[in-house]
């Protein structure tokens, strides 16, 4: 794990390099420009809305459909198109994993 | 070489606590459990719901949570309490096969609640003689179990306490002991990364089964089981698989060795997984029934409950926490997020703290009194709708 670089204020975590997005680790107003490191891996975004502590932002531009990553590996899909700097949470990330509602009821006759 | 002081019973288990456990074998005892226990010093009642009316697979994992209580090596010495005396004896005899000095009543025998209160008194007033011979004895990190626990997760867990459990894991694995992680719907989407790490084909794919089970129960009901509780998403937390990744983190980096059933005893030193369900109050009951003498259990916008055998270190890494929950936190590692120190020495920090607590320091949820005890049920019961009417079917009647 490597801290956000700027030495007077830390913003957020970038758990892995290959993450899509970072973590707050305190409350961020909206036009705060963060910059995370890990890896060898380096952003630097500006939020375009408020990200409260412990909550997620892009760190690049986000198709919709394409899978978010976080710890290295995906942790859902996009449900829409999600741009660099943006809130990402329930609104725009579903979990493809327990998803019982997902299945076909009248195809396996559950 | 000496780590901690503990009490090494006669049979060859080590405690961190001397208590003396008044075991209720079901429900309607749960009453009289309580008032034996409070009518002598260092005992604790073990009173869970249920245990009348439970058949086959769902008895035997009540009875052997149980006896997993009655036999700890927290535990000096057992009274059983029961209604009547075939459930009392054979629950007292299930605990003796294990070495722990232990005494049954029934209610029914006694004649009543005060008459069997009082006989219950009188007898573990004796067996305390037994917690009053033991004294503490030179112990070591390999004659630990720990159990491993997360709950009221925010999405920085992951990566704090939960990363903090980790460190300590893999110094406790290291030094010949055993961790133990549970909570099956808390590793889908990373179980992959646990059973590449098992020892043997055999145990990862024990483990991919334990995962499968739990999904399948999510389509066999159709709901989308992901919604995770309102603090986690409160806390930044969007999906499972996101839980997940941050919630195997406690379990370090060492090899897995066993996966075991709801409450049974590991086999094996090291890395072990535990099937049973995540939330806090029955996990912890099953961890603390497996024979962990102490609980880790890191939490990120705060969990109360502590396990009433198993002493519960609580951690969180969230300053917020820190603060507005501090009646309830034992090991604070907010300075991973506040940039004072990292993870090794944040695990430093944890492990003097178990340590304090292996010696005998109360941890929050000893000195506040928690006793609650939650077994999962296999199947659910009586309530299992393997039939309804047509109407609630959903077909008209006319």
């Amino acid at each position: 794990m490597t801290q956000a670089t700027d030495e007077t204020t830390r913003h957020a975590v970038l758990i892995d390099g290959a993450d899509s997005v970072a973590t707050a680790i305190r409350d961020l107003d909206a036009g705060t420009v963060v910059t995370v490191a890990a890896g060898g891996t380096r952003y630097r975004v500006a939020l375009s809305e408020d990200i409260a502590y412990g909550h997620k932002f892009a760190l690049r531009d986000i198709a919709r459909d394409d899978g978010v990553v976080k710890y290295g590996a995906e942790i859902g899909k996009a449900t829409q198109e999600i741009r660099a700097g943006a809130h990402v949470h329930s609104h725009n990330l579903r979990g493809s994993r327990f998803r019982g509602d997902l299945v076909d009821r009248k195809e396996t006759g559950a | 070489m000496s780590d901690f002081l503990g009490y090494h019973r006669p049979n060859g288990q080590i405690g961190i606590r001397n208590h003396l456990a008044v075991v209720s074998a079901m429900d309607n005892a749960n009453p009289v459990a309580r008032r034996i226990a409070a009518g002598v010093r260092g005992a604790v009642p073990v009173t869970a719901a249920h245990g009348r009316g439970q058949l086959a697979e769902d008895l035997e994992q009540h009875d052997r949570t149980l006896a997993g209580y009655g036999a700890h090596p927290n535990v000096a010495a057992s009274l059983v309490v029961s209604l009547e005396p075939t459930s009392a004896q054979a629950l007292a005899e299930r605990i003796a096969a294990r070495g722990t000095p232990v005494e049954w009543i029934a209610i029914q025998t006694e004649g009543g609640t005060v008459n069997a209160t009082a006989r219950g008194i009188r007898i573990l007033s004796r067996l305390a003689g037994v917690a009053l011979a033991a004294r503490r004895e030179p112990a070591e990190l390999r004659d630990l179990v720990l159990g491993l626990e997360c709950g009221g997760s925010d999405a920085l867990s992951g990566m704090t306490g939960n990363s903090t459990l980790g460190r300590v894991s893999d110094r406790v694995v290291e030094a010949g002991g055993t961790v133990i992680l549970s909570e099956t719907e808390e590793i889908i989407g990373a179980e992959h990364l646990l059973a590449a790490r098992a020892s043997e084909p055999r145990i990862g794919a024990m483990l991919l089964d334990a995962v499968r089970r739990t999904e399948a129960y999510a389509d066999y009901l159709g709901l989308d089981m992901a919604p995770l509780g309102g603090d986690n998403i409160r806390g930044g937390l969007t999906t499972t698989e996101e839980k997940s990744l941050g919630a195997i983190r406690k379990a370090g980096n060492s090899p897995l060795v066993e996966v075991i059933g709801y409450g049974e005893r590991p086999s094996r030193r090291g890395f072990v997984f535990m099937d049973a369900p995540a939330p806090g109050s029955e996990n912890t009951t099953a961890l603390a029934a497996s024979g962990a003498q102490m609980l880790l259990f890191n939490t990120g916008v705060g969990n109360p409950i502590g396990n009433p055998i198993s002493p519960t270190i609580k951690v969180t890494g969230s300053p917020a926490t820190a603060e507005y929950f501090a009646d309830n936190i034992d090991v604070d590692v907010t300075g991973i997020l506040l940039g004072q120190y990292d993870l090794d020495a944040a695990g430093d920090r944890l492990m003097r703290g178990l340590l304090e607590v292996a010696n005998g320091l109360p941890t929050a949820s000893e000195r506040l009194g928690d006793t609650e005890i939650t077994i999962s049920r296999v199947d659910i019961g009586f309530l299992r709708r393997v039939w309804a009417p047509a109407d609630a079917a959903g077909e008209a009647v006319q």
